[in-house]
């Protein structure tokens, strides 16, 4: 039993992929919708091989930007949290803020930043960092405010210090809570980079997209955009797999 | 029914704690304070950071430029994300029927989450035109699939024991539906509809990049391109400004609609 | 008169919120001796709890002093000190496992904690899961054995850096009766065993009777010590003892003064 919803859980989806392309290839072939209008997936996958070198280059300037961003945005975010959280009056104080910069599209700080610091990788990285370290650290909030009561005070009864408490029982009780975040993170890393890329400079996917598009390669335009999907599944998948390692236990 | 007003009461009661208050507006005061006299000693030019005086100033002097693309965005935004709610909802509630489709459709939202949807923003030129009204879609499709998801959570994990209860006072698919599993799932559902939010806002700001002509976004550059900081950046304000007046808007009436949530 | 192991002295505590002040207990006193088995009864919202977390230094006191061998220890807007609190164990109503450590860790953690490294005290461990019976499930977690099996952990936790005295707060309270009655028995067996000073709280008055030598009755608003009544019973103590006219009548006697407590008041 337990065997065949395992395979119906794998098989569900791969099915359903294949009827959603079907469908659309159908569509396309069917109504003779030209190329430059919307390719048939077949095209699209055959594009995403044949054009895979000239890709390449934008994929790596894309994956650089989305992983370094990412990867400073976690410290950042956590350190402040951790910060915010340590007092009462502090938590007050700061916790309209911690939502205030969530709900902040802060991409529209691209043309400033863009007039600051240039068309870089730099300044690429800036804008993936401050839009997604907002979302990690209002999760890694909740998850420390909601550290149960009745697990304070154990380590109260130790006496036990500040890093002991934080590292054995504050971390990892707020784990989940961080592992959302850092999921939802992740997807505003990517959207983020794509939206800078539209603005700034011709390398990266998002630049690339928007290059293809004018010249009516609508073909080449979705093959980069599946690239963008393929980060964003790589990065997705990584962080359930990191929390399915880390998160190992039931509450 | 009572009952129900006495927990309001205490919730809007514990809302009321001074220092809730009071502690964000001293924050905000010595940000403001801050950066006005941190920005003059420092001599930061105005590209990089105008005073926030400065900014007020500017702002309320090019209002009347400002307005028709604040109203344009707001009308951009509140349309997609009041059709996007009811769409991830009612998709989630389809899917949620059989097994077998949320076992198939489950990956496929994720994968629409994770897509960064502003992609589709020049191919949207080439379908549909350029008519500015048309970013209203990418509001949609940006915000959909995160409510959906989220609601599909809600709805598939409803406690057994709250199913056979429903069984066992003889309740209809459809009753038992709307009293257990919707309402079971109303704190995922409020969640979704919070990230959406977020992503409505970020959509029409990235549409309005792209596509230009129109919106905040749009006036920002041409607030930069002659040199206007002050009034770029009380575009940026506003910008922030929408995004979390729609989110205090939705927690609102989350508290008010889901009084058990702790 | 020898020196008390625990003594309160007109300890009082007052939680100030926005717009009141609660007064959680008021004017306690006692004195406990070293190797005495006492419990502190009293209905829920009495303050008991606050009363233990103050002895234990995670609530501080708001005035009035407490003493551990005649040593003053709560002080004014300071955490307890190590070396104090390493005296005490702390055993909680709930198992209060931490669910990402194994049984043996969860149990190793005040060791950790207050700096005890060495082979001794891995052997301690080993005897301790060896006592309760839970060797076998060292390497489980928490999720995966039963809630009689988490609070013989939660117990024998409070002992592995060997305290001299252990602080119980309704620690089987969430347990089913049978469950509950043997782990009293194997408690008294522990404390015969060891010779630990006990303080119990709890709110249930046969388990007061059937285990300590001295019981402190506790009212509510504000929490405070209506009346302290000495156990003469002989020890050992039997489950069996519960129908004897000596332990009816002090039950009688407990009840009546829990009786005279205003329930209405309690919120």
């Amino acid at each position: 039993m337990k065997k065949k919803s395992r395979i119906s859980s794998v098989a569900a989806p791969v099915v359903s992929f294949l009827l959603i392309f079907f469908i659309w290839e159908m569509a396309c072939v069917v109504n003779e919708i030209p190329a430059w209008f919307l390719p048939k997936p077949t095209e699209i996958f055959k594009s995403m091989v044949v054009d895979f070198p000239e890709f390449w280059p934008h994929i790596l300037v894309t994956l650089e930007v989305v992983l370094i961003g990412f990867l400073i945005a976690i410290p950042v975010g956590l350190t402040i949290a951790t910060l915010v959280t340590s007092s009462p009056l502090l938590n007050a104080a700061m916790s309209p803020y911690i939502t205030f910069l969530v709900t902040t599209p802060l991409i529209s700080l691209i043309p400033l930043l863009m007039l600051m610091m240039g068309y870089g990788l730099n300044m690429r990285i800036t804008t993936v960092v401050i839009q997604s370290f907002a979302v990690i650290n209002m999760n890694a909030c909740t998850g420390f405010n909601n550290v149960p009561v009745i697990r304070k005070e154990l380590m109260q009864s130790m006496g036990a210090s500040p890093v002991k408490t934080f590292v054995k029982m504050t971390l990892p009780s707020a784990a989940t809570d961080i592992f959302t975040g850092l999921r939802l993170a992740a997807i505003f890393a990517t959207t983020t980079c794509i939206s800078v890329e539209y603005s700034a400079g011709n390398t990266g996917l998002g630049s690339q997209i928007i290059k293809y598009s004018q010249y009516l390669k609508t073909t080449q335009s979705f093959a980069c955009i599946f690239y963008v999907t393929i980060i964003g599944l790589i990065m997705y998948s990584l962080i359930s797999i990191a929390q399915k390692k880390i998160v190992s236990w039931k509450e | 029914m009572a009952k129900n007003e006495a927990i309001t009461q205490r919730k809007k009661k514990e809302k009321k704690d001074p220092v809730n208050i009071i502690a964000p507006l001293v924050v905000l005061a010595i940000i403001y304070v801050g950066l006005e006299i941190g920005l003059r000693v420092f001599d930061v030019p105005a590209y990089v950071m105008p005073t926030p005086t400065n900014i007020l100033i500017g702002t309320i002097k090019s209002f009347d430029i400002i307005l028709p693309d604040l109203l344009f965005t707001i009308k951009i935004i509140c349309i997609g994300f009041c059709i996007a709610i009811p769409a991830g909802i009612v998709l989630a509630a389809l899917f949620s029927q059989f097994d077998i489709i949320v076992k198939a459709m489950q990956p496929v939202v994720i994968w629409l989450v994770i897509t960064p949807m502003i992609t589709l923003i020049p191919l949207m030129t080439l379908w549909l035109g350029t008519d500015p009204n048309l970013r209203v879609i990418v509001v949609i499709i940006q915000a959909t699939p995160i409510i959906c998801l989220n609601t599909l959570n809600g709805f598939i994990h409803v406690e057994q024991e709250k199913l056979e209860f429903a069984k066992s006072i003889g309740a209809s698919k459809f009753e038992t539906f709307i009293h257990i599993t919707f309402m079971n799932a109303l704190p995922q559902v409020f969640t979704g509809i919070k990230l959406g939010c977020i992503f409505s806002t970020i959509g029409a700001v990235s549409a309005d990049f792209v596509s230009r002509g129109m919106g905040l976004g749009d006036r920002i550059i041409k607030f930069l391109k002659y040199s206007n900081f002050e009034q770029s950046y009380g575009c940026i304000v506003l910008i922030a400004l929408i995004g979390i007046s729609l989110y205090t808007i939705v927690s609102a009436i989350e508290k008010r609609i889901v009084l058990w949530k702790k | 008169m020898k020196e008390p192991k625990i003594k309160f002295d007109h300890v009082t505590k007052i939680f100030e919120t926005r717009n009141q002040s609660i007064t959680a207990v008021k004017d306690y006193s006692m004195e406990i001796q070293e190797g005495e088995f006492v419990a502190i009864l009293g209905p829920s919202g009495c303050g008991k709890s606050t009363l233990i977390r103050m002895l234990d230094g995670i609530i501080p006191t708001t005035s009035g002093d407490i003493y551990i061998d005649g040593q003053k220890v709560n002080h004014e807007k300071k955490k307890m000190p190590q070396e104090v609190l390493r005296k005490m164990g702390f055993i909680f109503q709930q198992p209060n496992m931490l669910p990402w450590f194994t049984v043996r860790q969860n149990i190793s953690l005040p060791l950790q904690v207050f700096a005890l490294k060495g082979a001794k005290w891995e052997k301690q461990v080993d005897e301790l899961l060896e006592m309760v019976g839970l060797k076998e499930y060292a390497n489980a977690y928490p999720s995966e054995i039963s809630g009689g099996m988490l609070q013989r952990a939660g117990v024998i936790r409070a002992m592995v850096h060997d305290p001299e005295i252990l602080l119980m707060d309704e620690p089987f309270g969430a347990l089913d009766e049978l469950t509950r009655e043997q782990m009293n028995m194997e408690l008294l067996d522990i404390w015969s065993k060891t010779g630990k000073t006990i303080v119990f709280i709890t709110h249930n008055i046969e388990e007061a009777v059937l285990l300590s030598s001295r019981v402190y009755v506790m009212g509510t608003q504000p929490g405070r010590l209506v009346e302290t009544v000495d156990l003469n019973l002989p020890r050992p103590r039997q489950l069996s003892m519960i129908t004897q006219p000596e332990f009816i009548e002090y039950r009688q006697k407990l009840e009546r003064f829990i009786g005279k407590i205003d329930l209405s008041k309690i919120k």
